[in-house]
């Protein structure tokens, strides 16, 4: 539970490290994890042409960014015409702006919020309770972590990293449920109910995210298990979306598709409980809201629009698939890595908003094993986007301007001494003839035990190091083959 | 006319793990290869390139295309270094430049070992025995970057004698090796080790083999720091008898 | 099926009334109240909110919601519920169980059938909400763990009409 929400993404190895050591933690990452891969591959197996369906997605959402520009403006005018309004908010602050004026224009005390990351993007939560309103997250995993001052550390189960026991005590604490230690996990969801029921029914104001939007009908899509969205997004006389720009598909029709894949990679559900489609203010007789904004979010997402080998992460439906598939996400939890978004796609994402030199172990904070990019609905590349940002990594650290932290030294003189050897084979081979010596004389049965030099000192910490070869491969075969082969090069 | 291969032995291989490399010559002699190694073979530059070094990477790339630009077959017994030529090179260079054409020649022959042999020479039997259970590590490289979940499996199951026996979650988890990874963010890769080898030992293979020296190197020096039973081989090693039964391993 | 409603709230749907559940209801004697939006709606909110203020909600008679729908998917086992004038969704998002009516026509395949013009999701005729249902309301919040109905019905019944 850090009070602070400052973003901590410079310590992700001491995040993690911390997140190892944890044995609760790493239990409820271990169990989720497994739940949702299987899951997914149960519902992903369903359907034959899911590959086939991946690659729509990723047209679809390719053909939005292509295109984004000008859908946002249609987006725009369709919103208009069916009675809502459109708020575009460059940052954070401009955003937050946005909601708490409408909130002051129209009198509202009491607001009620349905999950959305891009909320938990720029702190709506706090901007709206600094500027006096009273607000609630209904989504369950939401509303612990609010009660709990704490951040969310998965994208789609923000509560992912508590405990049951842990939950039970928040709730003692927080709402006096002296019950609820021993009420088990229905019981811990029936004060849930009973608590948040008042806030439905007393709020003025609704706010939710969106999945998605179409630009054609000026709809926004939200998807949902709990039935807060619909209720956020109905109860209230007043709606508002905060939407990341990044949300546009080009058609309506585009949903069928989009929500095929959102489920199944979500939560491995065909579709989830409720998929509630938005479109404008209601009309005479029908029940809804009087008023529907919706805040167009860009707060650096025109940033990333112009970075050609990342702008592509723009893609993402935050499904989450890529954090329950990651092997590191799964072992150091989300919240090591700083921010509101966790895994694979936190790696890419975060230093791009954050800034290289507020996150720059995130993108080394993966194996390269590509599990993400299998996964992915919209075939994000996220391994070569990684490599892409190590790559930015280095060349920043070596940019005068010494904004960026330096590299450290023995790094950059290993690769540049690998550069220079590594064309010059009769230098690599003497450098490494050198390095095998050396090596070869800490080794007892073929094995290094332990090793004090730099970096191998950590290899050798858990594992033993194999010994190289006293003579290479390739002087090995000179010797023996080293004829034969003067022949066939004749 | 035999097909001429020139041997990407990869650093790994050349320094550490010698015979793998043999155990790749053998069989690829065996199979009716003819097998020349080019000397003056240094790294395709992976280190550097997974680490950001892109400079550092590109200089000795263009070492690699040079070293290799005769060949008429490229084979290495690694699939991460081989997809280093066939998928990574391309984002080191201009598209359109010559180094990029030169990239585009040389990595439709390049091969990695088993996909060599299993779809290029059209064999999945050759003629290995081994006494034993076997499990079979998925690197990582080679199932995603290149695509291969069936030729090494495809040349195990004929190996006369063996029993494959599966890992859990042997194509979803990898061992945490991840070249650099591996030491810059040691813990991490020791807590992806681990759950590997628990899930190793527990399948009850006997050894286990995989088509990438990182792996190897990795999972091998895992095993024999927790003193397991399990031993770690190339998957040339067990298709060339190289590696001996259990019993006489006692 | 036995779900004890105490109180029933229904659509102003034409399967509803076609089954005569407001005359039914009245003659069981059992509350009924129409989700028109209309005075009766506005009392029975009330009367829930009071409750919920009184942190009451599990003594409170349970209430179950009888609605028709525009549609439905038989892949997925979803219907489409679209708002209009006495077809409220806050009222069926409130109660603790949710009956839907339907008959075997409106049952499309697969989710691409609502899509098309004249069906639940036509681009043109989109009302302010569109809601697919897909079984009752759930949560795997705590612990990944499975649990039915946390703030919409928790449970959920779709009765094809022969
Ligand atoms: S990157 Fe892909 S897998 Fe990860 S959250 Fe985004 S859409 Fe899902």
């Amino acid at each position: 539970m850090s009070a602070s929400h400052e973003p901590t993404s410079h310590t992700f190895e001491a995040n993690a490290r911390e997140a190892l050591a944890n044995a609760r933690l790493q239990k409820a990452l271990g169990a989720a994890s497994g739940r949702f891969v299987s899951h997914r591959a149960s519902a992903v197996a369903e359907r034959p042409d899911f590959e086939e369906l991946r690659r729509c997605g990723h047209a679809i959402k390719q053909e939005a960014l292509d295109r984004l520009p000008q859908l946002l403006e249609q987006f725009e005018e369709h919103v208009v015409a069916r009675g809502g309004r459109v708020h575009w908010a460059r940052d954070a602050e401009e955003a937050n702006q946005h909601v708490i004026r409408i909130a002051k224009n129209e009198n509202v005390k009491r607001i009620v919020k349905s999950k959305s990351m891009a909320t938990e993007e720029i702190h709506l939560n706090h901007a709206l309770e600094a500027a006096g309103f009273e607000v609630v997250e209904t989504d369950l995993g939401e509303f612990i972590i609010q009660l709990d001052k704490d951040i969310p550390s998965h994208i789609i189960a923000p509560a992912v990293h508590l405990t049951k026991e842990q939950v039970s005590e928040i709730f003692e604490r927080e709402l006096r449920e002296t019950n609820a230690p021993g009420a088990g996990i229905p019981g811990l969801n029936a004060i849930a109910r009973r608590t948040l029921r008042k806030s439905f029914l007393s709020a003025e104001m609704g706010i939710s995210g969106a999945n998605f939007a179409a630009a054609d009908s000026g709809s926004i899509v939200i998807v949902e298990n709990e039935g807060n969205a619909g209720l956020c997004s109905t109860l209230p006389r007043i709606h508002v979306a905060v939407v990341g720009i990044e949300k546009l598909v080009p058609r309506f029709d585009d949903l069928a598709v989009m929500l095929k894949l959102l489920g199944r990679s979500a939560t491995g559900q065909r579709l989830t409980s409720y998929t509630n489609f938005i479109t404008g203010i209601a009309g005479d007789g029908e029940e809804g809201p009087e008023q529907f904004h919706v805040i167009l979010l860009d707060n650096g997402r025109s940033k990333i629009y112009d970075d050609d080998h990342l702008w592509g992460s723009l893609r993402c439906i935050r499904c989450g698939a890529c954090l329950n598939a990651c092997p590191v996400y799964k072992r150091a939890g989300g919240h090591a890595y700083g921010w509101v978004y966790q895994g694979p796609i936190g790696a890419v994402i975060t230093p791009q908003y954050l800034g290289l030199e507020r996150a720059p172990a995130l993108p080394y904070a993966s194996s390269l094993c590509g599990a993400c990019f299998e996964v992915c609905p919209v075939k994000i590349e996220i391994p070569h986007m990684l490599l892409e940002l190590r790559s930015q990594v280095v060349e920043a650290s070596t940019e005068a301007s010494g904004a960026a932290p330096k590299r450290p030294f023995f790094e950059s003189l290993s690769f540049g001494a690998f550069a220079f050897l590594g064309r010059r084979p009769k230098l690599w081979d003497f450098a490494t003839r050198l390095g095998r010596w050396l090596l070869r004389a800490r080794s007892s049965d073929g094995q290094i035990p332990a090793l004090s030099l730099p970096l191998l000192n950590r290899w050798t910490a858990r594992r033993d190091l194999r010994a190289p070869a006293r003579e290479t491969f390739r002087e090995e075969w000179a010797r023996r083959r080293g004829r034969a082969d003067a022949e066939a090069d004749a | 006319m035999p097909r001429k291969v020139s041997l990407f032995v990869t650093c790994l291989a050349d320094q550490v793990m010698t015979q793998a490399a043999w155990a790749a010559v053998e069989l690829l002699e065996k199979l009716g290869c003819q097998v020349e190694v080019p000397m003056g073979q240094t790294c395709c530059g992976q280190p550097a390139f997974n680490s950001g070094y892109r400079n550092e990477a590109r200089e000795v790339a263009r070492h690699w295309l040079e070293t290799f630009k005769h060949a008429q077959y490229i084979v290495s017994p690694s699939g991460s270094c081989t997809s280093m030529v066939k998928v990574f090179y391309k984002d080191l260079f201009e598209p359109g430049s010559p180094e990029a054409r030169e990239i585009a020649r040389l990595a439709a022959r390049t091969y990695e070992l088993t996909q060599f042999i299993v779809w290029e020479l059209g064999r999945t039997d050759v003629g290995a025995r081994y006494r034993g259970k076997v499990a079979y590590h998925a690197s990582c490289h080679l199932l995603r970057e290149l695509g291969e979940r069936h030729a090494p499996r495809g040349l195990l199951e004929r190996v006369q004698g063996a029993e494959l026996v599966s890992i859990k979650d042997s194509e979803t988890v990898c061992c945490g090796f991840g070249g650099t990874f591996s030491v810059k963010m040691a813990d991490l890769s020791a807590a992806m080790l681990d759950e590997k080898l628990a899930a190793l030992e527990a399948s009850g293979a006997d050894c286990v083999v995989a088509c990438d020296a990182g792996c190897l190197l990795h999972i091998g020096g895992g095993l024999t720091r927790r003193g397991s039973r399990v031993r770690a081989f190339h998957i040339a090693e067990l298709l060339t008898g190289r590696v001996p039964a259990p019993d006489a391993h006692v | 099926m036995r779900w004890d409603a105490q109180g029933v709230v229904y659509s102003l749907d034409p399967l509803v009334q076609e089954l005569g559940v407001p005359e039914w209801l009245k003659g069981e004697g059992v509350p009924g109240q129409v989700l028109d939006g209309g005075e009766g709606e506005r009392v029975w909110r009330a009367e829930l909110a009071a409750a919920a203020a009184a942190q009451r909600e599990p003594n409170v008679p349970w209430h179950m919601a009888v609605i028709g729908c525009a549609g439905a998917i038989a892949e997925t086992g979803s219907i489409a519920h679209l708002t209009a004038p006495g077809h409220g969704r806050g009222g069926w998002l409130l109660c603790r169980a949710q009956v839907v009516l339907l008959t075997a026509e409106q049952i499309v395949s697969d989710l691409d059938g609502l899509f098309v013009g004249g069906g639940a999701l036509d681009r043109n005729a989109l009302p302010r909400a569109v809601t697919l249902v897909t079984g009752p309301s759930r949560t795997a919040d705590i612990e990944q763990t499975l649990t039915i109905g946390v703030h919409g019905p928790g449970k959920f019944a779709a009765v094809v009409m022969g």
